[in-house]
Order: structure tokens, then sequence, then C-alpha cells
């Protein structure tokens, strides 16, 4: 073959796609079934976004690429920490570097090797992007300009808003038709003050609108009552000749009674990045000034804004709208002058909207309990055939010498009950707090803030990663080896059978070993044991970040109400190809070998699946 | 504490500060502190520099042509003095002027002699005081044979002494402070960058003057500074620590929070 197409949509699921695709509802993808085939794919271990797109790319399981979880720790600290990236900083002088902690052999590196170009737009676990021969636009991992995934700002007039999860507040007065407040930027390292750039808001009752002045650009943006805004490129001034340069959008929730305005996530300016979000350096100005400004944020689709209550459905439908159009046109741009090679594009999207409106196909979700608005049921069906004609889009491209491959990462479950995993380890003797201080209590908060770590044998963090206090390992230690089997054997026998009393059903289907589903050179950076939860069940919220909550189970509550970290078996993914294959249960490990062999470039020696096309 | 002083004869703040393709020095600027050096009508291109590194007005020093007849004609008085007298090593990489115009490609050959040396100096980390003056940039100016892309070349050279910079800049280690000077630019002002993990003083700094400068290097060096030096540390009297380790601690859990934060599986 001279070209393979590589479509992905995140987290698109199988059942909902096989029963649309019967009913006629998806041609596209029911036309690349028909002339090739189609399999639900089995997905990673665990069936994380992270972990199963960097098994995609380097064919390998996550010992091979080391990404085993959105979140890692580090063992001398207890603490969490985002496990896709790492900033490195040799001595105060030098400017910090972004490391991609994805490790392992990306296919698109192996077709470099053979002269053969890549294109590759917004793959998860590409940032820092990888020097490919061709070009490279990163996707999730790249963080906004305060170094987060996405940190946003409401400003209200109503004195009794609080900030929720990942965002800042801003009290506004509103005394006079003009509101001058500022645009939170970065941090600066050296005081700790947040960095800022003055905005002034001059509102329009009767219109129903605001117009935002600032120094940016365009110097007056206008943003109608409901909506949500163009572009502003911005500039923070971080010294005398210094600035930093972000791009963000605004959504203007209403005008009266209170006044409340909604400021996303501050980009990185595609035209001047913080840190490299493309390779070559330039191409992701290339792309700005050949498209318009664009999200560079890897989770681009504002979730907590909606989880937050700082705007509705409709609206978040709009931003995913707006993120799905600008993705969509990079996929025409780059295949417009696409003549060989692999061609890759992601779209997030059908994974974070279909999060978010699981729910509503679900009457007795817990999270329904406060009502639903109404339609919403529709919403992922629409998406579905939005995806199906952008499948169709790209398979125009398509010839009898190019290799067509549709495929999600995992699918997508209900998540209607959370385990608080840490609560479960110290009810059941593993973790233990200092005296005097139990579970659910607020001082406890995030971070193992209170547990007492001399007699602490095992701690969860992340979304579903158990770590034992290993001597030698963690900073505080007390497991010798032996100890630790039979720890590990006590926590796989009690979890794999716990029981939801108020639901009187098993919420873990097992609790594995990592040395029996991991092999590879990073297996020791994975989490002792992993927990697989049944359908409908995941860690709690309080879990990730190591917190304690009270109780065992909850509700979970959150607009948050689908979810795939779960027992891999329950979440596979899609995968349809133009060629037919045999294979009754293709894996993600299968696809970087099936890529590389029909560009006549040889996978390597890690790679662990096969090509499905011999 | 190691002193590495970097000079940039003839360099002026605006091109120093106003390109923004300056990355290591904005770096620097960043972490540590910058600013003009104030105009003394007594200071000239050519005591400039003797009354940097001495903290001495050229006319008690009679340094006047000492900055081009080499750096041992003050040896004594100068800043590297007091390392050497407690143990320390000092290595002075100096280039005294060039008779006659050079060609361009001549100046950078020069200048990366210097900075390879440089290099090689703090690789070997056998060192507690290094000075390297680059001199191409009033080299360049100075060229007669300058033709009408002569401001592209400026420019470019400023990029490339940047550039090695940074090289100079990935070899340091946290018990290290850099000075970046010109002590008298085109316009007739100096301008410098200091940074260093013990330096309090941050951002743009003003009213400071030359014989400020060695002073202060070796007050943050954690050197005696001789009763002969004229200026004044800038740092004297300020505190010369990083914060207490419990506030990092709360500072580290609120920034792991915001990092941590937008990733809607976390709640």
């Amino acid at each position: 073959m001279k070209k393979v197409i590589v479509i992905g949509l995140d987290g698109f699921e199988p059942k909902i796609a096989e029963g649309m695709i019967e009913a006629g509802e998806l041609p596209n993808l029911a036309k690349l079934r028909q002339k090739g085939s189609y399999a639900r794919l089995r997905t990673s271990y665990p069936a994380q976004t992270p972990v199963a797109w960097s098994t995609f790319m380097t064919g390998t399981n996550p010992g091979g690429h080391g990404i085993f979880d959105f979140l890692g720790r580090d063992p001398s600290t207890y603490l969490p920490l985002l496990a896709l990236t790492r900033y490195e900083q040799k001595n105060p002088f030098v400017l910090p570097r972004v490391v991609n902690m994805r490790r392992g052999r990306p296919l698109w590196n192996l077709l470099t090797e053979k002269n053969i170009p890549s294109t590759v737009i917004r793959c998860v676990c590409t940032y820092p992007p990888d020097e490919v021969k061709g070009h490279m636009l990163s996707g999730v991992g790249v963080p906004d300009l305060r170094g987060g995934l996405g940190t946003a700002t409401f400003y209200t007039s109503n004195p009794s808003v609080r900030a929720s999860n990942s965002e800042k507040v801003v009290q506004l007065k509103k005394d006079s038709n003009t509101i001058v407040t500022h645009l939170i930027g970065p941090r600066n390292p050296k005081t700790r003050e947040d960095f800022k750039t003055e905005i002034r808001l001059e509102i329009d009752a009767s219109a129903r609108k605001v117009s935002l002045r600032s120094d940016g650009h365009p110097e007056r943006l206008e943003i109608q009552e409901g909506k949500w805004s163009k572009w502003l490129k911005v500039a923070f001034k971080t010294g005398m000749f210094q600035s930093v340069h972000g791009a963000v959008r605004f959504y203007l929730k209403q005008i009266e009674p209170d006044f409340e305005f909604y400021a996303g996530p501050v980009n990185f300016d595609a035209e001047a990045p913080l840190f490299p979000i493309s390779y070559p350096a330039n191409y992701a100005s290339e792309l700005e000034t050949r498209l318009g400004t664009y999200y560079t944020l890897g989770m681009a689709e504002d979730h907590d804004g909606l989880i937050n209550g700082r705007f509705d459905e409709a609206a978040y439908l709009e931003q995913c709208a707006a993120v799905m159009k600008e993705r969509e046109q990079m996929m025409l741009f780059e295949l417009e002058r696409f003549k060989e090679g692999l061609f890759f594009c992601l779209y997030d999207t059908p994974d974070r909207l279909t999060h978010l409106f699981w729910r509503f196909h679900e009457p007795e979700h817990p999270a329904n309990q406060q009502g639903t608005p109404a339609g919403m049921e529709r919403v992922i069906a629409e998406h579905y055939r939005d995806c199906d004609r952008i499948v169709g889009e790209a398979m125009a491209y398509a010839d009898d010498h190019t290799l067509f491959i549709t495929l999600s990462d995992h699918g997508m479950n209900s998540f209607q009950r959370g385990l608080n995993l840490n609560t479960w380890l110290y009810e059941n003797g593993f973790l233990a707090l200092k005296s005097g201080f139990n579970p659910g209590e607020e001082e406890n908060g995030d971070f193992f803030r209170n547990v007492d770590w001399d007699r602490t044998q095992a701690y969860a963090l992340g979304l579903g990663g158990i770590y034992l206090n290993l001597k030698g390992r963690e900073a505080n230690g007390i497991l010798s080896a032996e100890q630790a089997e039979r720890t590990k054997d006590g926590i796989i026998n009690k979890l794999s059978d716990i029981i939801d009393p108020a639901r009187k059903v098993k919420a873990v289907t097992s609790v594995v070993r990592r040395e029996q589903i991991y092999t590879g050179p990073y297996t020791s950076e994975a989490p002792d044991l992993l927990v697989n939860f049944t359908e409908g069940y995941r860690v709690s919220w309080g879990t990730p970040l190591g917190g304690i909550p009270a109780g065992l189970f909850e509700d979970n509550v959150k607009k948050w109400g689908g979810d795939h970290v779960i027992d891999p078996a329950f979440v596979p993914g899609v995968l349809f190809m133009s060629q037919p294959f045999d294979k009754k249960e293709p894996s993600l490990v299968d696809l970087a070998p099936t890529i590389l062999a029909a560009l006549n470039a040889p996978k390597n020696q890690a790679m662990e699946g096969n090509n499905l096309l011999s | 504490m190691k002193i590495l002083l970097i000079g940039i004869d003839g360099a002026e703040a605006s091109s120093l500060f106003g390109d923004e393709r300056l990355v290591n020095l904005r770096r620097l600027m960043e972490f540590g502190c910058f600013g003009l050096l104030e105009s003394e009508p007594s200071v000239n291109e050519a005591n400039a520099w003797a009354y940097l590194l001495t903290s001495q007005p050229a006319e008690s020093t009679h340094l006047e042509e000492a900055a081009y007849s080499g750096y041992q004609a003050y040896q004594e008085r100068a800043l590297w003095s007091q390392v050497e007298a407690q143990g320390g090593k000092v290595d002075i990489l100096w280039e005294g002027q060039q008779a006659g115009e050079q060609k361009l490609e001549e100046t950078y050959l020069a200048s990366q002699a210097r900075f390879e040396q440089a290099q090689q100096k703090l690789q070997a980390e056998d060192w507690d005081y290094l000075q390297l003056v680059d001199v191409g940039l009033k080299q360049l100016r100075a060229r007669a044979s300058a033709g009408p892309d002569q401001e592209q070349v400026i420019n470019d050279y400023i990029l490339y002494l940047d550039e090695q910079i940074g090289a100079l800049l990935e070899l340091l280690s946290d018990e290290a402070l850099v000075l970046v000077i010109s002590p008298y630019g085109r316009d007739g002002l100096g301008c410098f960058v200091l940074a260093s993990s013990n330096n309090p003083l941050t951002g743009e700094v003003e009213d400071v003057s030359l014989p400020e400068i060695a002073p202060t290097l070796l007050e943050l060096g954690g050197y005696p500074i001789p009763e002969t030096m004229q200026g004044i540390s800038l740092v004297a009297g300020k505190a010369m620590e990083r914060l207490a380790s419990e506030d990092l601690s709360e500072e580290e859990e609120r920034l792991l929070h915001e990092r941590l934060s937008g990733l809607g599986y976390l709640g």
C-alpha cells in the first residue's frame, strides 16, 4: 500500500455503533464494514485513553511504553503526578524542558527511519511531539498556560459563588455598565502570584451582549448572552520585555440579575507556544495561519464548565462542535495534500461527550436525581452520526492503494457507583491513619495527608491502581518482599469478592498483579495491583488523588455519568478496516504491525501483535 | 557559590532585553534580576571594564587603558582576586583588542573558540570563578566595510550569543551565580542580568551603578568584599534564603491540584 489513513474516534462504543449501523444510521461505517471488516477491538489494560493510544502507537503492552494510568506517583513523596509528561530543569538558569513519559518506539518513528512520511494530528501522548518525517500536532497532554489540564475562570457578581473543580472565581462589582477586571494567566514562580492582563467588559443589556476590550487581539470582542465568543489572543507580561502568549474563548452566561461570565482555560498560542506542541516547530503556527486559531489544549472539550454548572448542556455541545469542526478542518487540509505514508487524525470529542451524556440513557442513574433537560437522550446518537459523516469525508481520499482504518481505543459504560478504595484498604487493615484521624474528615483532604506510613501496607492512587508501601522503594516503606506477597494475596482475596450492600452485586470482577498482565522494561513503574471493576462501578471521585472519604460506596451524582476505567473486557473499542481480516478478537497491539506492514516497513521486536492482513 | 561572568562588550539594553528570540537571556531575566547601569561622566568605553571588575573609579586605578592591555594589569584589585584568596580556582578568558578589521567569519570563529574553552572549563567542574568577555559585537559594529545588511548581521550575532550563553547555562549546577553584563553600551549605558538561587532581587532593578556589581557578586558568592571597593553590594542587608520548606509543601499541594485539575476522571 502506498497510503494508510487512520481516523481515531476516542471512546467510540461498539454497542451503540453496532445498533446504529444495523438501523442504517451510520452509512459510512456500514460501507467500511461491508467492504472490509469490522470487529470489536480488545483494549489496553487498563482501559484508559493515554494507555490505549500508547499501546496503539507502540504495539506493546503498557510495560513496554510506561503509561499505566493518567496518574502516577512519586514514591519518595507518595504524591500523585501526571503520568504523561514530566518537566525537567537541569538547573534554575535554563528553561524547563517537557519530557514525554510515553516511552517505547511509536510506529511513526519506525516509518521515519524508512523515510516514509507521517502526518499525525492530535494523538494522545505526543506532547512534546516526536520528530517525524512529516508533521505532528500534539494532543492530550498539552497543558493550558497555567500548566494544568484546563483551569477556567468564572466571573460573577453573585458573592455567594465559590470556586469548584478546576476553576478560579473572580468576584465582580456590577455597579455600572463597565466592569474592569482581569484575565488570569500563568503563575509567577518567584512571587507565586498570577500574571494577569486587564479586560474591560462593557455591558449592553438591551442588546444582551458584552464588548470585551483588552490589549489583546482583537481589541474588541463581542459576546452575545448565551453564546461563546470567538478567540481572543492575549499576552501576559511576565517581565520588562517578556510575554507569554495565549488564546482564550469566553461564554456570556447571563447579564442579569447577576452578571455571570466564563473564560475557558487559556490555551497555548499556536503561533508562540510556551513548549513545543508540533513538529516541525512551526507546524502549529502554519495550521493557524491556514485554518484560524484553534484549541491547543489537550483536553479541549470544556467538561468542567458543564460539571460546575457554569453553562448548560447546549453550550457544552456548541463548544464541542467547535472542537470537532476545527479538527475536521485540519483533517481535510492535510488529506488534500496527503500523497503517501501514514495519515492519522484523532477525534477526542466522542469520548468526552459520551462520558457526560451517558446518564441520559439511564433514567435510574443517580446523577439524574435532580431531573434532566429534555432531548438529551438523542445527543450521543447525533454525535455518532456526525462522526460517521467525518469518516465518510476521509474515506473519499482513500483509493485502491490506501488502507483505511477507523478505530476507537476503548468503549464506554455506566458509572453509577464509586468505591472508596483507600477507605476499603483502611477498613481492612491495609492502610492506617495517624492517631485521632478517621476517614471522611475534612482535614484528611487529598494526597494521603494523615496517613500513618509506618503502619500502612498499601495505598490506592489513580484510576484503579494499588501500590504497596514497599521497603526500599517507597520513602517510608515497611514491607519486605515476602510481606508484600502476603499483602497482595490478602488484598486480592478480600477485594475480589466485595459486594455493594446497596445493590447486592459484586463491584469488582478481579484484582490482578501487575506481573500477570505486563511485560517489558517499564513494568516496575506500574501499580502493584490493578482493580477491575464491574459494569456500573469504578473508583470513587475521592480516590485518585489519595483521599480517604467516609464509607465504602457512594452514588455518582456528577454529570460525568459514563466511564470506561473498569474491567477492560467490558469496554472494547471498535475496529473498521477497508480490507478484510480474519482475526476474531483483534487487539490494539495489532494495529502498529498492520500499518507498518501495509507500508512495507518492518515492525520492531518489541511489538507484540501481528499484522491483521497477513 | 561559583561565579560565571559573561561579558558582552558593547551590547546595549535594547538589544539584549528587547529581543524575544533570546530565550536564554530571557530565562535569566525571569529567574534573576536585570537592569540598566547608570551612566557616569567618568566612565567611558576604555575604563568601563576596569571600573566594573575593581569597583574603583578609573582615575584611582589608572586603568584607563587596562581594558585592552590584559587583565593582569589589575589582577590584585579585581573581584576574582578575592576568590583566589579563598583558595578558589579562577579562569579568565580575556580577549584583547584585535588590530585591524576582522572579517565576519573570523569574528565568529574567535568567539566560538572562546565559548568552547568556557564550556570545557565548566564541564571539568574544577572552577570557582570563570570570566569570559566576547568582543564580537563591538568588532562587528566597528567594521568600516559593513554593508546594507549590517543590522541583520548584528541581530544574528546577538542570537548566536544567546545560543552560546544557553550552552554554558546547561553546564551549571544550582550552586552558581551568573552575570551577563555589558558595562558600556553603544548608547553609553551599560546593562546586566544577574541570576542565582540566593539572589533576593527579582525583576528589573533600577538605579544600579557599575561599581555596585563587583561587591554584589562577591556577597552572593560568599566572598569577602575588600574595603578598596567603593560600590555597595545591591544585596547588602537582604535575606538570601529560600522559602521555608513548610511553605513549599502547601504550595506544592496547591500546584499539584491545579496541575491535575481539568482531568475529568478525577472529579
